[in-house]
């Protein structure tokens, strides 16, 4: 249960009700926050008012905040709220409380002081640094650390170097803490001294760690020398902040260092230099990089290779077209090929081609190919179409798969001459998918697709004719369908199988006709059924892209009907019929529902297509057809058919006033 | 010379890239997913993990049901090990130890309710931080002061300050930190931004963000009997948040919306991520919105250069997201608009495009859902190269600071005027009060 109180403000997205909230907060109720805190009321109240009073509250909430700061509970909400008070008056009183606070709540105070940065409190603070309580000399030491001024920081730095050495570490931090505030100010020289401190000290390494990052970044003149020493350390922790140091300050200089630093590195640092220079580098950097390309040591080959192509340009083409050559390893092969299709200009495009001609092995020779498709290379056809008749069928796949994006008109008769040679299924299959692409990757479909009919007219090997009908059909070339159905009443049942299969692609409704020649008229009933499959697919497609009117489609669903038998050509005939807005589809999709394996089927292409009926003269009939419908369990088809039944009753009033 | 890191990248050059220089930073994640970049494959052990001096040794702190994701995807990296689980609940760091040690088949993974013994081991490089937002700037801080390396779940603090201190530790003692706002590391989110950055969009001017519709309650939940410390440490599950009575729902994870325990009104939730996307869209990396003002509906932004940021309150955010967004494209969608066209992506993947780029520029992407799996490799090959993640302090440091100043405007039902620069509100005292809270003693950002 959620405590009710007259702070509640649950806002959940209501932005009048924010703003009056922030009204009812306004600097004019301070005192009512400040009777709250008086109150005997309960802490969850009083809690409440600190925040109040932190959000809008003014000096004249501070004494009674102050009075909390011992208290168990609320002393945290007390500085939440003098924290964010304007105005000297919550410094002054942490700093008086500091006198009347130990434990937990001097150091929460002592904490407020440092968040606040009151100059002001450095000489008690300074005191407290010799507290019996060590929590209270942690907080205090990191306190001076934080303001930082003048005073402080002698206090801290003697604190690091002759202070109780179990009180290093945190020295260490306040003179971090302290050289950050310094740098902010532009005193690089001061904080570089506390930088240098820390790394000098003998405190856990994740302080001299940062001490030597802060050291690198506040030299000047020979910060770039500095970093370079620091990558030469024994430490691994020293040269690891050393390159992570590199990204903040990126300078000619520095990268003429680094570059300098790597030919002599050992191999893991090397391999990080080598991807430091991916964010500092300069043009030496590159002649650096490619000469680590052709390292022995595989993963420094690698990493070079990355970093090339990151930082290279097309000047490195043929570094990455050697690596496709010599294809050493499969992740080089693939940094180099994704860098080339990457690669900007026709330069590149022409190196690609010329090493194609070159390649006289598989693997390099399916890589170039596959190059020359994604960078769609505008000059390449010739070539590729050389490499399509390659004996090599990898090669030959990997060609008609980039002619799929490069070939057009003037390339349709070569590739249906390739496509006529092919002995490989799958390079036949890879070259009719570029005899398509071609045909469609222009403005002259009509003619090429007389093209391709043409070689459909003069063949006489199936496996040609059904290439040529599967482009035909996947066109939806209109003068194609007398020779593509006449082939329905071809002898080789398998061209009539694969024919239907085509046909039920066609992207109009036309070929439904010669298919209903075969449902009803073939003696094969394997052909039928797969012909009635092919009718209501294409029957469907038309419905959903309004390519027939609702009165053909009936006809169509309605002559399909009387050869539908399994279970699945029943739901693809009842899923076409609830697109079909029509009280004849209702109504034939109504003469499903005693079929217990197509009830829901039938009753959701009843709700679907009645939908805009029960507005209109149709509603009785479909009143007559709901009336039919009976043990659905299905929440959603119920409220579906209620809302029919509600919307019939509408239309009849209407009607019949 | 060319500066790649978005926190070293010169504001005055920001310019249309190409696609080969947006994939250059942008996929270094996703390439690297395959192959480890510092592990060659010679060096792997016969078990197929890398050998034991290459790998990265983790812990993970809080293992709640984000933590106990982000803990299942990144268990699958070869070369990282977890080797200690850490969280007050003691059935959390059960369940924790089981899943790690189930994917090592031992029984090695070390149980800890205080988070200071883990960062006390040497042989930890690194942490997983998936507490709650309470604990996320903080934990993050001790972490890098004890020389761990960090991933954090977003929001990785609850306030400006806490954003400006977490980011000032990593500086402080020189670590690498990774925020958990994965869709820099996803393709489709990815393919959006560089639709954005290139020009394709023509020049951009409208930015959305969908966010959840804020909220925020300052109640307390009934008091309870306090669990044992073993079973439940509640003091430390409280952290630096002001102590309230114990209540089962919230360590049951019922804190959300709850003041004390999560920043900016749930905005971050959604704004971490959506956001995000749009200060890299529009190549805001080292600045973010000067402007923001909240309306009935949403927060409108506006940046220095012109270009409208819109957060969109969604009031069903799991369900129809129209008319602001293309319901299709899941949850958290964002839409980028240019003078020449739009692109519209969230968590399903789908890329939706104006009509006019639809025929040309129509990519497909897995749906990356939430998953953290490209984004924990950037992390983990940053920490051995010691380059920048691509949700660096910095990346983070701007787009949390941008999501906390434009729900300050809701809250404040008024526009409001931000520096950038100073990251401070411009003349509006009532708004820098908010900018930090008080942490309960004896915890501090000042470390």
């Amino acid at each position: 249960m959620m405590m009710r109180r007259a702070f509640i403000l649950w806002a959940a997205g209501s932005f009048l009700f924010a703003a009056s909230v922030a009204c009812v907060g306004a600097a004019n109720k301070t005192q009512e926050w400040i009777e709250v805190l008086q109150s005997e009321t309960s802490v969850f109240e009083k809690a409440q008012a600190c925040r109040q009073l932190g959000e809008f509250g003014t000096k004249e909430a501070v004494p009674a905040l102050a009075c909390l700061l011992n208290h168990n509970i609320l002393s945290a909400y007390a500085r939440a709220g003098l924290e964010r008070i304007p105005g000297p008056e919550a410094s002054a009183a942490l700093r008086a409380a500091m006198d009347q606070t130990q434990g937990k709540f001097l150091v929460g105070v002592i904490n407020s002081i440092a968040a606040l940065r009151d100059e002001k409190a450095v000489t008690a603070l300074s005191a407290l640094t010799r507290n019996s309580d060590p929590q209270v000399v942690k907080a205090a030491l990191l306190a001076l650390g934080r303001i930082s001024n003048d005073e402080a920081l002698p206090l801290v730095r003697h604190a690091l170097i002759s202070g109780p050495q179990v009180f290093r570490p945190d020295a260490a931090a306040a003179c971090l803490l302290a050289a950050e505030n310094q740098l902010n100010q532009g005193k690089a020289d001061i904080a570089r001294s506390l930088y240098d401190a820390v790394r000098g000290a003998r405190v856990p390494a994740s302080y001299r760690i940062g001490a030597t990052r802060g050291a690198i970044v506040s030299r000047k003149s020979d910060r770039a020398a500095f970093l370079i020493e620091q990558l030469r350390s024994d430490e691994p922790a020293i040269r690891d902040v050393a390159l992570l140091t590199i990204r903040e300050i990126p300078s000619d200089e520095l990268a003429t260092a680094l570059n300098a630093e790597l030919e002599g590195a050992q191999r893991d640092l090397q391999i990080q230099l080598m991807t430091a220079l991916e964010d500092c580098h300069n043009a030496q950097s590159l002649q650096v990089i490619r000469t680590k390309v052709q390292s022995d040591d595989p993963g420094v080959r690698l990493v070079a290779l990355r970093v090339l192509a990151t930082i290279g340009g097309s000047d490195d083409a043929s570094t990455f077209l050697n690596v496709i050559r010599d294809h050493v390893s499969a992740e080089e092969l693939s940094v180099a090929a994704s860098s080339l299709e990457q690669m900007e200009g026709t330069e590149v495009d022409e190196l690609i081609l010329r090493a194609l001609g070159l390649s006289n092995e598989s693997k390099p020779t399916v890589q170039l190919i596959r190059l020359i498709g994604k960078r769609n290379v505008a000059g390449a056809t010739d070539e590729l179409l050389r490499q399509a008749a390659s004996s090599d069928p990898n090669v030959g796949v990997a060609a008609f798969q980039a002619l799929k994006s490069i070939a057009g008109f003037d390339e349709l008769p070569s590739l249906i001459a390739l496509a006529k040679e092919c002995r490989d299924d799958s390079v036949r299959d890879a070259a009719v998918n570029a005899v398509y692409a071609a045909c469609k990757n222009n403005e002259r479909v009509h003619q090429s697709g007389a093209l391709v009919l043409k070689e459909l007219k003069a063949s006489t090997v199936t496996i040609e004719r059904e290439s040529w009908i599967r482009v035909l059909a996947l066109l939806g070339y209109a003068e194609a369908l007398p020779a593509i159905t006449a082939t329905l009443e071809d002898a080789d049942q398998k061209l009539v199988q694969s024919t239907i299969s085509h046909l039920s692609r066609w992207p109009d409704p036309a070929p439904i006709d010669a298919l209903f020649g075969v449902v009803e008229g073939d003696s094969n009933p394997s052909l039928r059924r797969h012909a009635l499959m092919a009718i209501l697919q294409l029957a469907t497609t038309a419905a959903d892209r309004s390519m027939a009117t609702d009165e053909e489609l009936i006809v169509w669903f309605r002559r399909a009907s009387k050869a539908v038998q399994s279970v699945q050509e029943k739901r693809l005939l009842i899923s076409g019929l609830g697109r079909v807005k029509h009280i004849e589809s209702v109504q034939l999709s109504a003469s499903y529902l005693g079929d217990a394996d197509v009830k829901i089927e039938a009753t959701y292409a009843i709700v679907n297509a009645a939908e805009p009926l029960v507005k209109g003269p149709d509603y009785k009939a479909v009143r007559a057809v709901l009336k039919k419908i009976s043990g659905i369990q299905d929440q959603r088809l119920l409220d579906q058919i209620a809302n029919l039944q509600r919307n019939i009753k509408s239309t009849a009033i209407r009607l019949n006033k | 010379m060319r500066q790649l890191n978005p926190n070293i990248s010169d504001p005055q050059n920001v310019s249309k890239i190409s696609r080969r220089s947006f994939l250059r930073h942008s996929l270094a994640a996703a390439s690297t997913l395959v192959t480890p970049y510092f592990i060659p494959a010679k060096a792997l052990g016969r078990d197929g993990l890398a050998a034991p001096s290459e790998r990265i040794v983790l812990a993970v702190i809080g293992h709640g049901p984000r933590g106990r994701y982000d803990l299942s995807v990144m268990l699958g990296e070869k070369d990282i090990q977890f080797v200690a689980v850490c969280d007050v609940q003691r059935s959390r760091r059960m369940q924790a130890k089981e899943m790690v040690d189930n994917h090592y088949g031992s029984r090695d993974c070390v149980m800890y309710r205080d988070m200071f013994e883990v960062f006390g081991r040497s042989d930890i490089d690194a942490v997983l931080i998936a507490t709650g937002d309470r604990w996320h700037a903080l934990a993050s801080i001790l972490a890098m002061k004890a020389g761990k390396d960090v991933y954090s779940e977003k929001p990785c603090g609850m306030t400006i300050r806490e954003i400006q201190a977490l980011t000032e530790a990593v500086h402080r003692y020189g670590r690498v930190f990774q925020a958990g706002t994965q869709r820099r590391s996803q393709e489709n989110f990815q393919y959006a931004v560089y639709l954005a950055q290139s020009g394709i969009l023509g020049q951009l001017h409208t930015l959305h963000a969908s966010v959840y519709v804020p909220r925020r309650t300052y109640d307390w939940l009934a008091a309870e009997p306090e669990p044992p410390q073993e079973e439940c440490d509640w003091d430390r599950w409280l952290g630096p948040s002001p102590w309230r009575p114990y209540n089962r729902r919230y360590i049951e994870g019922r804190w959300r919306g709850h003041y004390d325990f999560e920043g900016a009104a749930n905005f971050l939730d959604w704004g971490a991520h959506t956001l995000d996307l749009c200060q890299w869209a529009n190549q805001s990396d080292h600045t973010m919105p000067v402007e923001y003002e909240a309306n009935e509906s949403g927060i409108v932004g506006r940046y220095a250069n012109g270009v409208k940021l819109i957060c969109d309150f969604l009031p069903d955010p799991f369900g129809d997201r129209s008319p602001q967004y293309r319901t299709s494209t899941g949850t958290c969608p964002v839409r980028f608009i240019g003078t020449e066209g739009w692109v519209e992506t969230g968590d399903n993947g789908q890329i939706v495009l104006s009509n006019n780029l639809a025929k040309t520029q129509q990519r497909k992407f897995k749906k990356p859902g939430t998953s953290a799996a490209g984004h924990g490799r950037n992390f983990f090959d940053c920490v051995k190269s010691r380059a920048l993640p691509v949700c660096n302090q910095n990346v983070m440091r701007r787009s949390h600071i941008a999501c906390y100043a434009a729900e300050l405007s809701w809250e404040l039902a008024r526009k409001i005027t931000f520096d950038p620069v100073q990251e401070r509100f411009v003349g509006d005292a009532e708004a820098n009060r908010r900018i930090s809270r008080a942490t309960r003693e004896p915890w501090s950002f000042n470390v």
